[in-house]
């Protein structure tokens, strides 16, 4: 494989295992059909309904911003739901715009929202820079009234 | 191996859409190799659980895109019936292939391609036989339908509908 030739395997491009790779165009279509793909996601790596929520939450968050990552391009997402875990995968992105997405949905008290979100957040470099979320059973936020 | 199936009923016949396209809307594209500028694009494994995405995918999209009372239904239906032919004939009983979808927006045109890399449309003695509904119910469903089959295998259903105008059954009442 040519060097910075993508590898399908690795990047999920061709949904390998039970990988799901979503390309959207950026803006409102990101921001609904990526919610909509991530709930029923959340619901089969059997989340809580609390989380569940929490998950679509952050899909939203990242579908609103898509436009200032994505820019023209499509806004592209691998996602994959284990027993108990959903992973996002966003990107490849440009250098430094995972970071960057981390702080452009932000709450006053929360800080970053996708951070508050996610169980775990990590910037990772997979034939380019990739933002890899994991949410898992628990709410980050506590019980709901 | 190319196979078009015009719709039928009280509209009148209508020929496949040509791939002729009109001014693009003011929105970015992703354009594909062979002209196809999806707005969305999915690859999953060909497994039943993974119709439901696609079928809520597609129904988010048409809501966004502000289609007409209906069309949501007739889509949603229509991509069922592409997946699940995919998920229980594309691969016979070794399974563990993939399904792509795309969909592009052009002038109040929704276009969808369901794709699959198994065994094409040939008639195979093994596997389940189906009802025989599916086509049929996607052409009647659509706007146009075509089939193609690639020489390299793989299978592409391709399917039109416009965001005006539901072309599925209308009700009718009664005398």
């Amino acid at each position: 494989m040519a060097e910075g030739e993508r590898n399908p395997e690795e990047d999920g491009s061709q949904a390998s295992g039970q990988a799901i790779v979503i390309e959207l165009a950026p803006g409102d279509i990101a921001e609904v059909v990526l919610a909509r793909i991530v709930g029923i996601l959340a619901s089969r790596a059997g989340l809580g309904v609390d989380r569940v929520t929490e998950a679509l939450a952050l899909a939203e968050a990242l579908g609103a911003h898509s436009r200032e990552i994505a820019g023209d391009d499509h806004f592209r997402v691998v996602a994959t739901a284990n027993n108990g875990d959903l992973c996002l995968t966003i990107g490849p992105v440009a250098t430094g715009d995972a970071a960057r997405l981390l702080q452009l949905e932000t709450h006053p008290a929360l800080g970053s929202v996708i951070e508050r979100l996610a169980d775990r957040v990590e910037v990772a470099d997979r034939g380019g820079e990739v933002l890899e979320l994991h949410l898992s059973g628990t709410s980050k936020l506590g019980p709901t009234a | 191996m190319i196979a078009s199936v015009c719709r039928t009923g009280a509209r009148g016949t209508r020929p496949v859409k040509d791939g002729g396209r009109s001014t693009p809307v003011a929105r970015p594209k992703m354009t594909e190799p062979n002209g196809f500028h999806p707005e969305l694009r999915l690859a999953l494994p060909a497994v039943p659980e993974n119709v439901a995405i696609v079928r809520h995918a597609l129904g988010g999209l048409v809501d966004v895109m502000g289609g007409a009372e209906g069309v949501e239904a007739d889509v949603k239906l229509a991509v069922t019936e592409a997946c699940a032919n995919v998920v229980v004939h594309a691969y016979g009983s070794d399974g563990g292939g993939s399904m792509q979808i795309t969909a592009a927006v052009d002038d109040r045109t929704l276009e969808i391609a369901v794709s699959d890399e198994g065994r094409g449309m040939a008639p195979h003695i093994e596997g389940p036989p189906g009802h025989g509904l599916g086509l049929p119910l996607i052409a009647t469903l659509s706007r146009g339908l075509e089939l193609s089959t690639r020489p390299e295998g793989g299978t592409d259903v391709r399917m039109s509908f416009s965001l005006d105008r539901s072309e599925g059954i209308e009700a009718t009442g009664g005398d």
